[in-house]
């Protein structure tokens, strides 16, 4: 189908479509608007969890349209969740479509994260599939005059087994008709998305398309250029604004000298909320010069730490939690070692390569926004409680932005859209720029880990104490967008996420006590929000308990566990990698020149399994690290598309890697003064590693999604093959030259 | 002020400020969505296209800069019914997460393999070192671009990826 240039401008509640413009998209709303409008499907009345028809609906001619709120970040679930659906209800997967993240269409689908999508949003669409699959059948039954048991189905048609002349097909039984049918959802109140229940059996084996290697379905357009990112939104009568950040956070607004951009051609309207400020013009290019060249003064900002990490130690605590099993007091007293160790973790960015972006029209109490939010009804409800307007009259729609990791967990772009458009009673896009997205988007919070163990003279842990220092990971959530706390009379939030601590180990004395601090700068998740800085600083010390005990770091882990998951991936990368047996640091380097190699392992200590084993090649004079081949093997549950899962661990454990290696967001007195690529470097081609990818199947489990699962072990693989290669513990991640240089300088003395 | 650009094979007539980056153009005046907005400081290439036979960074060049030089977007090598050989390779290897930066990465192979039809691996590395990605493609970006560089030497003519580059 051809869908070149398509202007619906619809007024009133059944508009599928808004004003969109979006050029030769295949955008799936246009799919339903197009089939509704030939008479094939029918409208998409209520998005209510409790009605099967707001989940899936079925055209005449057999299409499958399936509505969630659960939203797409670039990791392929729509192909994976079109795959489950399709068989659940034994039709082709081509004949499935999927609808995503219209709060006109779709009922809360609760945060998309890309590992909760797995399983959280797969869940409620496969109980949908198979609720309707039994009132299909059920229907079937009564038309063929044959019981439900002697049925059959395959693509999308039922048949009577032992007599297959007598057959009816989904879309002669429901097609174009609502089902009509009652399901009982239930919402959890930390807003992770609606779980439906039911009676009809859920497939457990016997799969055609899960497990299958399904080639994606948004590859071909993304090649083209012609899919539908948020970014490509047009709308008739949109022009276009940017932000004028303030100087620094904390900062206030003085005052706006507007002459200063009298000049500039195409300006539409200075805009000013609040401290939140903002230029409207008619190009985009216009709107990005008025706001460079717009005169604002900002009172100063509030004061930064100049070492983050000692903030963190005396930071004003908002909780301390308290976990523990056995006497570690006892536990150490046993201990003929005891070891002690720090581990620093830096403020990093979640740098889209697309900065934030979003579109909105505020017009006649009503708005509508276009955007790239991981939580498209939870932005809606932000906007319309920032603007003042009914929850009813705003509507938001999700199109896929670039990639974010988390960091659009509730997309700051949209709010700022809106303001804007409501101030010039016209539709606006507002982009950020890079220096943006760099100093203004809501960050992954630094973190601090007190580390203590003890050693019997067996060379087995008696007590492990972890003691951690962090600010929530969800502070820029739902409540905090940028934009509302800059107008002022913002909720905030204050949800605490992200603590330190957790491990798959089974030690006898064990205790755990995190400080959730203060904010320091405005924090959301970042693939393995605090699971990454925890394994750093587990996973380092494991090895330094290792080389203490003179133990090899496979075998000194295996040691001291007990949970199967965690020992088979451990021995898959020591298989794989061809790991040799010795302690860290066995081959004691005495050059200064030249390059040292060495190898470490590590393993994601929580959720799902993962380990990995990295080889490194360090430069020992300039203190620059390769990682030349990494290994890693995760359990993931029932896997539904393999080679799916294996782009997102590759894709996964390579951020993990840059991040370990190089990302660190800086300081000065008020501010962040990172605010492009060469200020905040991220890996590159040339120092891509190999990969090798091992999935260990886990078919009677549910399924789980491995992208952040791949990043969580990444900085202790390569600090511990650091260690091996030179003699030199790294307690602070990135692990850039200069930090390596240093400790080496300070082990020379 | 009014330029004439050859963009794509076509004439098309512009009316901009000189100073206007090319990529604004492309992407708001001619509906052009293969180029992104990434950074706007030549860092990340997302915003490829290729100029006359270089690939270069639509957000770093003033549309007055351009002249009479022919411009080719993602959407001048190929079409979704009918993909470049590059863009095919991309598929076949699926070489895409959230895809944002797969225009700068097949762009800037293309001007590359134009010129090096049968690289090693570490120069394909090296084409593609000023280009970012986020999502960790990189591994299958380049065997994306290993294979189209296959299928190109593969092929009897041998220039089929030049000749569907101007059509
Ligand atoms: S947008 Fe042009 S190089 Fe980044
Ligand atoms: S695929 Fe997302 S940035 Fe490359």
């Amino acid at each position: 189908m051809n869908y070149s240039r398509r202007e619906f401008v619809k007024q009133g509640a059944n508009a599928l479509i808004v004003g969109l413009t979006l050029r030769n998209s295949a955008l799936q709303v246009f799919a339903v608007e197009e089939n509704v409008t030939r008479g094939v499907l029918p409208s998409p009345r209520s998005v209510s969890p409790n009605e099967l028809d707001s989940w899936l609906a079925i055209s005449s001619e057999g299409n499958v349209t399936v509505y969630t709120g659960r939203v797409d970040l670039g990791t392929g679930v729509q192909t994976s969740f079109a795959q489950v659906v399709a068989d659940e209800l034994d039709v082709p997967f081509e004949a499935v479509t999927m609808v995503m993240g219209d709060t006109a269409l779709t009922t809360d689908g609760g945060k998309s994260t890309a590992s909760s999508n797995s399983n959280r949003g797969q869940q409620p669409l496969i109980r949908a599939a198979a609720e309707a699959r039994r009132v299909l059948l059920a229907q079937a039954a009564n038309r063929l005059g044959a019981p439900v048991e002697t049925l059959s189905v395959q693509d999308g048609i039922v048949s009577v087994q032992g007599n297959p002349s007598k057959k009816i097909s989904y879309a002669e039984i429901i097609g174009n008709k609502r089902f009509n049918t009652r399901l009982k959802a239930s919402i959890p109140p930390d807003n992770r998305g609606t779980m439906l229940e039911g009676t009809a059996p859920i497939k457990t084996g016997n799969f055609k398309l899960v497990g299958k290697s399904i080639p994606r379905v948004d590859v071909p357009e993304k090649v083209a250029g012609t899919w539908p990112y948020v970014h490509n939104v047009r709308i008739p009568g949109m022009v276009h604004g940017r932000v004028v950040f303030p100087s620094a956070p904390g900062a206030t607004l003085i005052t706006i000298d507007e002459d200063s951009v009298r000049g500039v051609p195409g300006v539409i309207k200075v805009v000013r909320k609040g401290n939140f400020v903002g230029v409207v013009a008619e190009r985009e290019e216009q709107a990005i010069q008025a706001a460079r060249q717009l005169r604002v003064t900002w009172s100063e900002g509030t004061r930064l730490p100049r070492d983050k990490h000692e903030w963190l130690r005396n930071a004003k605590k908002i909780k301390t939690e308290d976990t523990s099993r056995g006497d570690v007091v006892a536990g150490l007293a046993k201990a003929v070692k005891t070891i002690r160790a720090t581990y620093k973790t830096p403020i990093q960015n979640h740098g889209m390569i697309g900065p934030s972006c979003a579109v909105a029209d505020v017009r006649d109490g009503q708005a509508t926004f276009w955007s790239g939010s991981q939580w498209i009804q939870g932005n809606r409800r932000d906007l319309a409680a920032m603007l003042g307007l009914p929850l009813e009259k705003v509507r938001g729609v999700w199109l896929e932005a670039s990639g974010s990791y988390g960091r659009l967990a509730c997309d700051d772009a949209a709010p700022q859209a809106a303001l804007l458009s409501q101030a010039v009673g016209r539709p606006v896009r507002v982009q950020w720029m890079r220096q943006d997205e760099h100093a203004w988007a809501p960050m992954s919070p630094p973190t601090l880990a007190d580390m203590q163990a003890g050693l019997d003279a067996q060379g087995k842990i008696t007590a492990f104490v972890l003691e951690g220092w962090s600010p929530s990971h969800s502070s820029g959530e739902s409540g905090n967008s940028v934009a509302w706390r800059l107008v002022g009379g913002n909720p905030g939030h204050t949800r605490l996420s992200g603590g330190l601590g957790g491990h798959a180990y089974d030690f006898e004395n064990d205790r755990t006590t995190m400080h959730y601090v203060e904010e320091l700068l405005r924090a959301i998740y970042m693939r393995g929000p605090g699971s990454y800085q925890t394994c750093f600083a587990i996973e380092t010390f494991m090895d330094e308990l290792a080389a203490a005990a003179n133990a090899d770091p496979v075998e000194f882990r295996l040691r001291h566990l007990k949970d199967p998951d965690s020992i088979a991936v451990i021995e898959a990368v020591a298989k794989n990698s061809g790991w040799q047996t010795a302690p860290p640091y066995s081959k004691k380097i005495s050059n200064r020149r030249g390059t040292a190699t060495g190898r470490g392992i590590s393993n994601a200590t929580t959720g799902r399994k993962a380990a990995v084993v990295a080889d490194v090649e360090v430069n020992l004079e300039t203190g620059k690290v390769r990682v030349t081949k990494a290994v890693i093997a995760v359990t993931c549950g029932r896997i539904i598309n393999p080679e799916g899962m294996r782009h997102q661990l590759q894709g996964g454990l390579i951020q993990g890697l840059s991040r370990s290696l190089m990302e660190e967001i800086k300081l000065d007195q008020t501010r962040v003064t990172d605010s492009d690529w060469l200020s905040y470097p991220i890996l590159r081609f040339p120092e891509i590693p190999e990969i090798e990818t091992i999935l260990i199947d886990r078919p009677d489990s549910e399924p789980d999604g491995v992208g952040e699962t791949a990043s969580i072990p990444a900085a202790a693989a390569i600090g511990n093959a650091i260690f091996d290669a030179t003699g030199v513990r790294l307690r602070e991640v990135p692990f850039t030259p200069f930090r390596l240089r240093q400790q080496q300088l300070e082990r020379q003395r | 002020m009014k330029f004439a650009l050859r963009v794509n094979g076509k004439l098309q007539s512009v009316d901009v400020a000189p100073e206007t980056p090319l990529l604004y153009v492309l992407r708001n005046d001619l509906e052009l969505d293969g180029p992104k907005f990434g950074c706007g400081l030549g860092q990340c290439g997302a915003c490829t296209v290729i100029l006359q036979d270089q690939a270069i960074r639509s957000c770093s060049m003033r549309v007055d800069a351009v002249g009479r030089r022919e411009i080719t977007t993602l959407e001048g090598i190929g079409s979704r019914g009918r993909l470049h050989p590059i863009q095919e390779a991309f598929v076949s290897e699926q070489a895409a997460q959230c895809g944002y930066c797969i225009n700068g990465m097949i762009m800037t192979a293309k001007a590359f393999l134009d010129k090096n039809p049968r690289p090693a691996e570490p120069a394909i590395r090296q084409a593609l070192a000023g280009n970012l990605c986020r999502c960790g493609t990189h591994l299958e970006i380049i065997r994306a671009v290993q294979r189209a560089a296959q299928t190109r030497s593969a092929s009897p003519s041998g220039q089929s990826l030049k000749k569907r580059g101007t059509a």
